[in-house]
């Protein structure tokens, strides 16, 4: 079987764009790209995962070098909840693996319009009560004292301090992420960066940084058993893993002069026109549109 | 949190402050591997994606072949092979990525976060075994 130079163009667009929104929505390029190869491209739901989250070890391990270099990570949080990630990502890649198709269209549906749902609700994520800036730490368990994480925050111009509490409360979302992650082909960090910043009180920035860390760390575990049972496809992989991070630099830049709000809004729409196509697909309905 | 005798000694000796600017010589060793290893396994990508695309038919095919195979592959220029070479890497670099860090955690005394991040080695190993497992 042989690819179209037509269809590396239109493979090319998508993957731009999936970096690009990926990157506008703090998602990744996942929950776009396994839709559009999908309903757009016609490929196979399993090789749109397996490609897609071979892309997704690429682009967090870039993503990584960047936010370790200005210590936003907190490498000991995410180290810890990497353990549990890590399980819950080949868990869910065997799982993803064994379902038929429809089922996994099915499920992806589903979790599009629980994704779009939560953009147009959630409130902005804040600052996490733990943490204190340009002085002394808060109390905490000679344990949570060992995940203090310091960084220095250009836009305010303060070297922020926070100590994550409770950690152990993020293991059940940690293993929802990773399963989602090898299930899916998604990063994760829907689940995840939220948990951090809500949960554990880690400050926004610190708390997408660890993430991405931890997705870095663990969506190899579910991408090996992708590659290993031939959902993995060489040509569409290399240009989505240039495509995406070409497309999330773009994303990143577009970010800081698009109104946030107003993308939420208007992308959470088309993920929901995603999800009535993947569901209409998964359960052989005519889609009108 | 229980905690073992190196770890006591090093909380005694630094506070947690101190823990975190002690970790930076791990942030930096992560860094290097985690650079270097994107850069080399994007390069058989890019090789292999510019050489499927000169060629014109581009064959498609997602059976992964075998290590063996791939090598052998790249060495006669074979597009497909030169990109499974790269995504081969890149999913070889969480694997080298918590073993840096456990090796790094272990020679700066933190035992506890050194068996953490072994632990997580050992989960991408696992995870390794079952993936070939048919």
């Amino acid at each position: 079987m042989f690819l179209s130079l037509a269809f590396v163009a239109w493979l090319t667009i998508s993957a731009l764009l999936g970096g690009v929104i990926g990157s506008l929505l703090g998602l990744g390029g996942g929950i776009i790209i396994v839709p559009v190869y999908t309903i757009v491209l016609g490929l196979p739901v399993h090789v749109a995962v397996g490609t897609s989250l071979v892309a997704v070890v690429a682009n967090s391990a870039s993503a990584a070098t960047v936010y370790l270099k200005s210590r936003l990570t907190n490498l000991r949080v995410a180290l810890v909840l990497a353990t549990i990630t890590a399980a819950g990502s080949l868990l869910g890649s065997l799982v993803g693996t064994s379902l038929g198709g429809p089922w996994l269209l099915g499920t992806f549906g589903v979790v599009l319009v629980a994704v779009g749902v939560l953009m147009l609700v959630r409130p902005e994520a804040g600052r996490g009560p733990a943490q204190a800036e340009s002085g002394e730490p808060p109390s905490a368990a000679a344990g949570e004292a060992e995940l203090e994480g310091r960084y220095f925050d250009p836009s305010s111009k303060t070297e922020v301090t926070y100590r994550p509490r409770g950690v152990r409360s993020g293991y059940v979302f940690s293993f929802l992420a990773g399963n989602l992650s090898g299930l899916l082909g998604v990063g994760g960090g829907v689940v995840q960066v939220p948990v951090m910043n809500l949960l554990l009180g880690m400050p926004i920035k610190a708390a997408a940084a660890t993430s991405s860390h931890i997705i870095s760390l663990t969506a190899m575990a579910g991408a090996v058993v992708y590659l290993a049972r031939g959902y993995v496809d060489p040509l569409v992989t290399a240009v989505t893993i240039i495509g995406v991070y070409l497309g999330a630099r773009a994303g990143a830049r577009l970010n800081q002069v698009l109104p946030g709000k107003l993308i939420k809004r208007v992308f959470s729409i088309i993920l929901f026109y995603m999800a009535v196509r993947m569901l209409a697909q998964a359960f052989n309905l005519p889609s009108a549109f | 949190m229980k905690t073992d005798g190196a770890q006591g000694a090093e909380r005694e000796r630094l506070g947690s402050s101190e823990i975190v600017v002690a970790d930076a010589p791990i942030y930096r060793n992560l860094n290097t591997t985690l650079r270097v290893g994107v850069g080399v396994g994007l390069i058989p990508i890019v090789l292999g994606l510019t050489f499927a695309l000169r060629g014109g038919r581009i064959a498609r095919d997602t059976a992964f072949p075998g290590l063996g195979s791939v090598v052998a592959g790249v060495f006669h220029g074979d597009a497909v092979s030169l990109i499974f070479l790269g995504v081969v890497i890149l999913l070889a670099l969480p694997p080298l990525q918590a073993a840096v860090a456990a090796v790094s955690f272990w020679g700066r005394g933190s035992r506890r976060f050194a068996l953490v991040a072994a632990g997580v080695l050992a989960i991408q190993a696992v995870a390794l075994l079952v993936a070939w497992i048919k």
